[in-house]
């Protein structure tokens, strides 16, 4: 993986887009990891019926998990210091999903290079399912 | 003046972006040749009379005005020129309340209240017109926003031109990197305040208009 520093980004540059899906048996397995236990909402259609989301969705937990895979590009998922999402549509399976990012704010504070970045999750067109923000903490090219 | 005429900082719930956020993002858009003079925060539900961004305005040299997009019988409202006598007389948090007492309150006020995002399904005035409501009071809406989903501009736009309505543009930005998506454009270098912007509507010497369409 590359190294990247925090001087590598300016107000405006763009991550992304990143394309995934999430399978049904990605799901199944994030749900036995997660200790939510198949089957449930997320994994059954008929109890996804019965609870009025109507198709099995991707995890709220989950989708974030997904948008967090837009930063192995500047280092990985660890150089995340917070993510803040809203839920816009329900995230479904077996769809591609187009994951990205924004750069709107670079600072140092407290001796940490950060970066504010908007956070994207659409069907590549109009659809928005995720909207957010995320925080990351970037080594220094200064301290090199 | 290009101005965003709808954009929600964290005080809406379901929004991310400040709006220390929202003017850096303007000076992002006027690097890449861009032209933006103002938004207004279009907050949800709500009219945020006691902040002042005066100081954060004048240092990043646009302008920021507030407005309300509030959530009606009929869909969603933007309102403009909001005053403390229309807080008192419209609760803003009543999610159902009559959009016809919203206008007629609005302009007894000295403001102006139109149809937001008037093509979005489910919710969008479209919908309500199909079922039969009569909006006798309406002659503005907004034609494009920043937020529609495929299909969802192209009815407003067919609405303005079956109605011969006017319209605006607005981002809908809920992200700071959506500001300024779509916008309002005023012939006019007088926008100041609040009043300034409803009176320009009144006028109805405006457009709306897409980021690409100011460089």
């Amino acid at each position: 993986m590359t190294i990247k520093y925090y001087e590598d980004y300016d107000l405006g540059d763009e991550l992304g887009p990143l394309v995934i899906q999430a399978s049904d048996d990605q799901v199944v397995e994030f749900c036995e990891t997660w200790g939510n236990k198949p089957p449930n909402r997320f994994t059954s259609k008929e109890i996804a019926t019965e609870t009025g989301v109507g198709e099995p969705i991707v995890p709220g937990i989950m989708s974030m998990a997904l948008v967090a895979e837009l930063f192995n590009e500047c280092g990985g998922s660890q150089n995340v210091m917070d993510i803040d999402v809203v839920f816009r549509a329900s995230v479904p399976h077996n769809s591609p999903l187009y994951i990205s990012g924004t750069i709107t704010d670079t600072r140092e504070e407290e001796g940490k290079y950060l970066l504010e970045c908007d956070l994207l999750m659409t069907d590549g067109e109009s659809k928005r399912y995720v909207i957010g923000t995320a925080l990351i903490s970037l080594p220094s090219n200064s301290n090199i | 003046m290009f101005i965003d005429l709808h954009s929600h900082s964290v005080s809406s719930d379901d929004s991310r972006a400040t709006v220390e956020q929202f003017v850096k993002w303007v000076g992002v858009l006027r690097k890449k040749g861009f032209t933006i003079d103002g938004f207004v925060l279009t907050e949800h539900r709500k009219f945020d009379m006691d902040k002042d961004y005066s100081s954060l305005a004048e240092q990043y040299s646009v302008n920021i005005f507030k407005g309300s997009e509030l959530d009606t019988a009929h869909g969603h409202f933007l309102v403009y020129g909001v005053t403390e006598g229309l807080t008192k007389s419209i609760d803003f948090g009543n999610v159902k309340m009559d959009s016809h007492e919203l206008m007629e309150a609005a302009e007894f006020h000295g403001g102006i209240a139109f149809p937001a995002h008037p093509g979005r399904f489910g919710i969008g005035l479209v919908e309500y017109m199909a079922a039969g409501e009569d909006f006798p009071e309406v002659s503005i809406v907004e034609r494009l926003n920043g937020g529609g989903r495929a299909g969802e501009n192209e009815r407003a736009i067919e609405l303005c031109e079956q109605k011969l309505y006017l319209g605006t543009g607005g981002s809908d930005a809920h992200l700071a990197s959506h500001l300024g998506a779509c916008l309002t454009d005023f012939p006019t270098d007088d926008i100041t305040c609040e009043a300034d912007i409803v009176q320009a509507l009144k006028a109805g010497n405006f457009r709306a208009v897409r980021i690409e369409e100011t460089a």
